[in-house]
């Protein structure tokens, strides 16, 4: 059998029981030492017996790393990036955003863009904002049963709503 | 459209020296990486993808004001010397010049604008400023890309900015570095510690021609390294802050030197002269230190000042694609060498007149 990850002969099989639903993995010795299993009753013991909660993390982790696809748009694959460092195209930041996320903080100031957009952009960006920030309002003032505000909170919302749907046309 | 022959038959302004401004800050140079948001990046797509990107974009660049009278071509048609000088005169990379269907380099008349498509990105647009004019250069290229924006639909994530081939160039897409030429820090030992410092400011310092290249003739680019948590102005106004920091301890260096030193500087200085006056084989490094000794007499007024735009000059014209394209044919590195000599001896000849004739010729 093959290891999932990289093709060599597989000697570290896996189950795992999430919500109810059975997932199986193999790997090879050598990725799963890198993904953090080196000793399988190590991992499993860890989590319940010690209380120590990290390998479960790993776990989690690993299944998605697994269950991670190519990009539908131009199949490019994570074993790509990780050996090219690029990536195959604008889509592909959506689908590889996890591994993505952890390399940002080494190569740059910080993780979200404070440049220039072009208006059309920045526009949308804003507008997307003002609606998140009047939805958590809204939110609350239904809560604390504040009804007047949330009446007035709702019709700024649906003017906001309007706008933004002129602006992505 | 310009022909090759006829952009390089014109030095670009910001080639030429302009006196005290450019006594330590070369040029500044600012490039935006832009791509498309519907096609693979350039070094994941087939070609028929490649080429079908590059003759939409080519026809969007070439109506931008100022570039249709420009030089426009596609790399499969020049030949591996015409590369060689477009990137001696940093008008493409070096990874460009290894492309050739599919991949262009579009340059404005005055070559203060350099466009290319399918670089490592679909598009890169780059302005060239003389001195130390971040801002100017980023101006320039932005009102292209604010141009460009409206007719092409560019790769833009809110949170993420300007999607990029490599996520080292993510958010502004923007890279700005100016070349420095730092000879007193160089020779009063101060460039190691200064380096390091400009590298813990999250700055990068490199070579002449960029990545991985070493320092010659004492010219080192900085450039900043991070492009994503900031704006273009925050990025441009702690790279200008450092770099006019920098050339102000060259200053002082030189000057130190002078009152200090000035006998070693003298010397050094002489040597080079008298080198370029007479040497008859000289390789492009051996060439370049010299000239850097050059300019430094010249900035330091012990040599003529109009040394500097013949130093300048000669920077760029004693590289090896540039004196093969002037001699109109492929040269061997020996053959090179002695040609350079000649070049460089006729050109200093009307500033520092050398006293012995060693030519051959009878008189």
């Amino acid at each position: 059998m093959k290891c999932d990850s990289c093709q060599e002969k597989a000697t570290v099989f896996y189950t795992q029981v999430t919500e109810g639903k059975l997932k199986k993995f193999v790997l090879c010795e050598a990725c799963a030492q890198k993904k953090g299993i080196t000793n399988v009753d190590d991992l499993l013991m860890g989590s319940d017996l010690l209380g120590n909660s990290p390998p479960q993390t790993k776990v989690q982790d690993i299944v998605s790393e697994l269950n991670q696809e190519d990009c539908s748009s131009c199949g490019f694959s994570l074993d790509d990036f990780r050996k090219v460092g690029r990536l195959g195209c604008p889509e592909c930041y959506q689908v590889f955003y996890r591994e993505l996320a952890e390399r940002l903080p080494s190569m740059h100031k910080g993780g979200v863009h404070k440049g220039y957009l072009p208006e059309g952009v920045a526009m949308k960006q804003a507008l997307k904002s003002e609606l998140a920030c009047l939805t958590d309002k809204l939110e609350s003032a239904i809560e604390d049963e504040r009804f007047e505000e949330a009446a007035m909170l709702r019709d700024k919302i649906s003017k906001v709503e309007e706008k933004k749907g002129v602006v992505e046309l | 459209m310009m022909r090759f022959a006829t952009l390089l038959r014109h030095p670009a302004d910001w080639m030429m020296g302009h006196g005290a401004e450019t006594s330590v800050v070369l040029t500044s140079r600012v490039r935006l990486a832009r791509n498309l948001a519907k096609s693979p990046f350039p070094g994941w797509s087939r070609k028929k993808d490649r080429e079908g990107v590059y003759s939409f974009l080519r026809e969007k660049v070439e109506s931008v004001p100022g570039m249709k009278d420009g030089f426009s071509h596609e790399l499969c048609d020049l030949d591996p010397l015409q590369k060689q000088v477009l990137v001696e005169r940093h008008l493409i990379s070096r990874e460009q010049a290894a492309r050739s269907e599919g991949s262009g380099s579009v340059v404005n008349r005055k070559q203060t604008l350099s466009l290319m498509i399918n670089e490592e990105d679909h598009l890169r647009i780059q302005a060239i400023r003389p001195s130390l004019q971040l801002k100017e250069a980023f101006k320039l290229a932005h009102s292209v890309d604010q141009r460009l924006e409206k007719v092409v639909d560019f790769a833009i994530d809110p949170t993420l900015g300007y999607l990029t081939a490599c996520p080292t160039n993510l958010g502004t897409g923007m890279r700005a570095s100016s070349m420095l030429h730092l000879p007193g820090l160089v020779l009063s030992d101060q460039i190691g510690p200064v380096l390091k410092g400009i590298n813990k400011l999250g700055l990068a310092v490199r070579g002449l021609y960029g990545e991985g290249t070493e320092s010659l003739g004492n010219l080192y680019q900085i450039s900043n390294q991070s492009t994503l948590g900031e704006s273009e102005e925050e990025i441009l106004d702690r790279l200008t802050r450092v770099i006019g920091d920098v050339a102000q301890y060259e200053l002082q260096a030189r000057e130190k030197l002078m009152t200090e030193d000035s006998i070693m500087v003298r010397d050094r200085i002489g040597r080079a002269a008298g080198n370029l006056s007479y040497a008859h084989i000289i390789t492009s490094k051996e060439a370049l230190n010299h000239l850097s000794m050059l300019r430094l007499g010249a900035d330091l007024t012990l040599l003529p000042s109009d040394l500097v735009e013949s130093c300048d000059r000669l920077f760029m014209e004693t590289q090896p694609a540039h004196l093969q394209w002037r001699a109109g044919r492929k040269l061997e590195p020996e053959t090179r060498d002695v040609i350079r000599a000649q070049m460089i001896r006729e050109q200093l000849q009307s500033s520092l007149s050398p006293a012995i004739d060693l030519s051959g010729k009878e008189k």
